[in-house]
């Protein structure tokens, strides 16, 4: 693989989304440019409103793009696919069906040659890895809204995604769950290295996972504000993270960005 | 834990009435659940006696073309009349298969040999058979004796009560009127009260058991006296081939023994009068036929709506103008169009299979399978995005999405249309057998309805609440499935 496509694994270019509407086109999001590369964390934050989820599910493929472009490891993207794997807010597992059969779904999709031990062997492992093996064979609507989410991530995880993507999967989570989750979600991006794009509106959630955070400008017609590059060393911790030197130099500038856009909005209405 | 379970069950299945008894028995907090106990079955049980109380009252003031209005306890009186003559042909039904076993068995014996001992045997057995009914039937008529003197003192003494001038119809110039036996003529309430006890059911069990004990007593005769022609013939051929008799004669001899042996060996046929159980059983079947029918057509045709709204543009015409026709109307052109396919050699005879049972099972489909087809396609169609976005992210293919996403989502959704096509088709059944004769519950209340009498319309009665009653019964299985089925808790009860 080339250094080029490895430094713009995903690539994109004057993204821009337009809603028709009675009263004319409705800028969303326009010359939106974001290159990440292999392997790195990148958190999308910005107040609600501003496209972060609507750049998410167009990389994903489930909403259309109006202008620009996407690219995945050098292809433009072209409709949804199982090169992307989606953790959606709201689980989104299929409820009439247990833990192990939603996650073996996407299984079975992405290895259709892999032999049924092969396959079982996947689903329990990415299972395990969420702390779901013994819950595996319970119906989604036996699980607590934690282990659906966890569900949610090892269905994600199973497919071997090159680009994982994640929408706000922690929102709805009480603190606790939260950070269970969170460790979860870092220990797996620590094992596999696989390069993700979370969206978030949490800034302790995305100092506390991301290589980056990018933040976005207010909508309509939000774009790219600025990127603050997270060094603090990995593998992370949550209770020394807190005492890093650098840790409140961030936050307050993520903060003082996000305080700044609210003014802006302020003054414009 | 068995307890737990059992709670889950009635919850499941909507009866949640028991859950506090089942809580009472294991000892949990009596008070409370005493409480509780009240409060469930106190109030239907006020409710229910509010009922009868007004059915009773009303009884005695409404007048109906056939005579007083039953009275709940003439009609109950009915039901178990019903249940007496459904035992009654249990016992007929028991006794028609020994009679054929013996039958059958003599009719083997004489094929090897018409004088043998073993033939004898049985003809012994018949004898006993024969003592045994006639000893029981005197026992039951004794009894009969005693019931029908209390039936006829009570229907004597209300005789007296209305054998009084205040009921005696006046002519204009106040002589009262004498009927054709020279009595005075009574009014119309003091003849139906009169009517009413007389009509009264008494005895009705054993009675219908005298009368079959007595049928099959002369059968048991006719076969004894048939076995013995037989042997009479064969001891005639016996002596004539010894003596080296007249051939005519002989002729003549075998000919009659063959005629003898025929009816013996010929199966009797069983001729039974039907009961209410009978009918409730036809019935039954007759609607789950139509169910099944209309649950095989309008659930796939339900998920095409769904998937393709150019399809569903196209059939919602039809659906709109079909949907609302009454089951008088469908029913008539189903008998024609069933009768015009299975006539002649090719018409049904099984034994609940006939062409009047297609007749309402085609009806009932006809009427009720558009709740299913209309409720399938809300469900296809209004599928939750979330589902529909996973299966864009594994690329499924059109064949998994159908069966793995699109048809699992909308389960709920059939299952709430396949509740509501059962309890259209109830309703249309009684309806449809009334037309089309086919012998369930509608036809049977058909049939009181032509015989006008107080009796037939307590009958008319007893099978409404029947009606209800196994209606309610199917409607409570398909809510427990359709709770099953569904992974959300929103099913209305």
């Amino acid at each position: 693989m080339s250094e080029y496509t490895n430094k713009k694994y995903v690539e994109m270019v004057n993204l821009a989304k337009v809603y028709p509407t009675q009263k004319g086109p409705f800028v969303v999001l326009e010359n939106f440019n974001l290159d990440i590369p292999k392997g790195e964390f990148y958190c999308l934050i910005g107040h609600s409103g501003c496209g972060k989820s609507t750049i998410l599910s167009m990389v994903a493929g489930l909403n259309s793009i109006t202008a620009g472009s996407v690219c995945l490891d050098g292809k433009e993207i072209d409709g949804a696919g199982p090169d992307r794997g989606v953790v959606f807010q709201s689980p989104s597992l299929l409820p009439w069906l247990t833990a192990y059969e939603n996650v073996m779904l996407g299984v079975k999709q992405v290895y259709p040659n892999q032999s049924k031990q092969t396959m079982h062997d996947i689903v329990c492992y990415y299972l395990a890895s969420v702390g779901l093996f013994k819950d595996k064979d319970k119906r989604v609507t036996d699980l607590s809204q934690g282990m659906r989410q966890r569900v949610g991530i090892a269905r994600a995880f199973a497919l071997k995604p090159k680009l994982m993507l994640l929408d706000e999967p922690l929102g709805m989570l009480d603190a606790l769950t939260k950070h269970e989750l969170q460790d979860l979600i870092a220990k797996l991006h620590d094992h596999h290295a696989m390069t993700t794009l979370m969206v978030t509106h949490d800034v302790d959630e995305a100092l506390y996972l991301s290589d980056k955070v990018v933040c976005m400008t207010n909508g309509p017609k939000a774009t790219l504000g600025k990127i603050l590059v997270n060094d603090m060393p990995r593998p992370r911790n949550r209770s020394e993270l807190v005492d890093h030197p650098k840790y409140y130099v961030y936050r307050e500038e993520l903060i003082t960005f996000l305080e700044d856009q609210d003014h802006k909005k302020k003054k414009v209405s | 834990m068995f307890k737990q379970k059992l709670i889950n069950a009635f919850e499941l299945s909507g009866l949640t009435w028991f859950i506090p008894i089942i809580k009472l028995l294991s000892g949990e907090n009596p008070k409370e659940q005493g409480a509780e106990i009240l409060r469930m079955l106190g109030l239907p049980i006020i409710a229910l006696s509010a009922f009868f109380f007004t059915w009773g009252y009303l009884s005695t003031k409404i007048q109906t073309s056939v005579g007083k209005l039953p009275s709940p306890v003439f009609v109950w009186n009915q039901s178990k009349a019903m249940i007496a003559n459904y035992r009654v042909e249990l016992y007929k039904k028991a006794q028609y298969e020994k009679f054929e076993a013996i039958r059958s068995s003599i009719a083997m014996q004489m094929d090897k040999n018409v004088n043998s001992p073993e033939i004898q045997s049985l003809l012994k057995d018949i004898d006993g058979v024969k003592t045994k009914f006639s000893d029981e039937s005197e026992k039951l008529n004794e009894q009969i004796a005693i019931g029908k003197e209390a039936h006829e003192a009570s229907v004597s003494a209300v005789k007296e009560k209305y054998n009084k001038p205040e009921f005696y119809v006046t002519s204009d110039d106040g002589q009262p009127l004498k009927d054709m036996d020279g009595n005075p003529q009574l009014n119309r309430e003091a003849v139906d009260e009169i009517n009413l006890a007389s009509e009264q059911k008494y005895m009705v069990y054993e009675m219908g058991i005298v009368q079959v004990l007595n049928d099959f007593s002369s059968s048991y005769g006719s076969l004894a006296s048939r076995v013995s022609k037989v042997q009479k013939y064969q001891n005639e051929i016996d002596e004539l081939t010894a003596t080296g008799g007249d051939e005519k004669k002989l002729a003549k001899a075998e000919k009659r023994k063959q005629t003898f042996l025929k009816l013996i060996r010929k199966e009797t046929a069983y001729s039974g009068n039907g009961s209410i159980i009978d009918y409730i059983k036809l019935s039954i079947i007759t609607v789950l036929f139509g169910f099944a029918i209309a649950a095989t057509v309008a659930i796939p045709l339900g998920i095409i709506c769904g998937l393709s709204t150019s399809f569903m543009t196209a059939i919602n015409p039809l659906i709109q103008v079909f949907r609302p026709v009454s089951p008088l109307a469908w029913v008539l052109i189903t008998i024609q169009i069933v009768d015009g396919i299975f006539v002649g050699d090719l018409a049904l005879e099984g034994d609940v299979f006939k062409n009047t049972f297609l007749h309402a099972g085609i009806t009932v489909a006809l009427c009720s399978m558009w709740a299913t087809l209309s409720n399938t396609a809300l469900g296809v169609s209004s599928i939750d995005t979330d589902y529909m976005n996973v299966a864009k992210v594994l690329k499924l293919n059109w064949f998994d999405r159908l069966f793995k996403i699109i048809i699992p989502a909308a389960i709920p959704f059939i299952f709430t249309g396949l509740r509501i096509t059962l309890g259209v088709g109830w309703m249309v059944l009684i309806v449809s057998e009334m037309m089309a004769t086919s012998r369930g519950l509608g036809w049977y209340i058909d049939q009181q309805y032509q015989n006008n009498k107080v009796e037939s319309l307590a009958n008319i009665i007893v099978c409404i609440f029947i009606i209800g009653l196994v209606g309610a019964c199917l409607d409570r299985i398909m809510y427990t499935l359709q709770r099953f089925v569904s992974f959300n808790d929103e099913v209305s009860a």
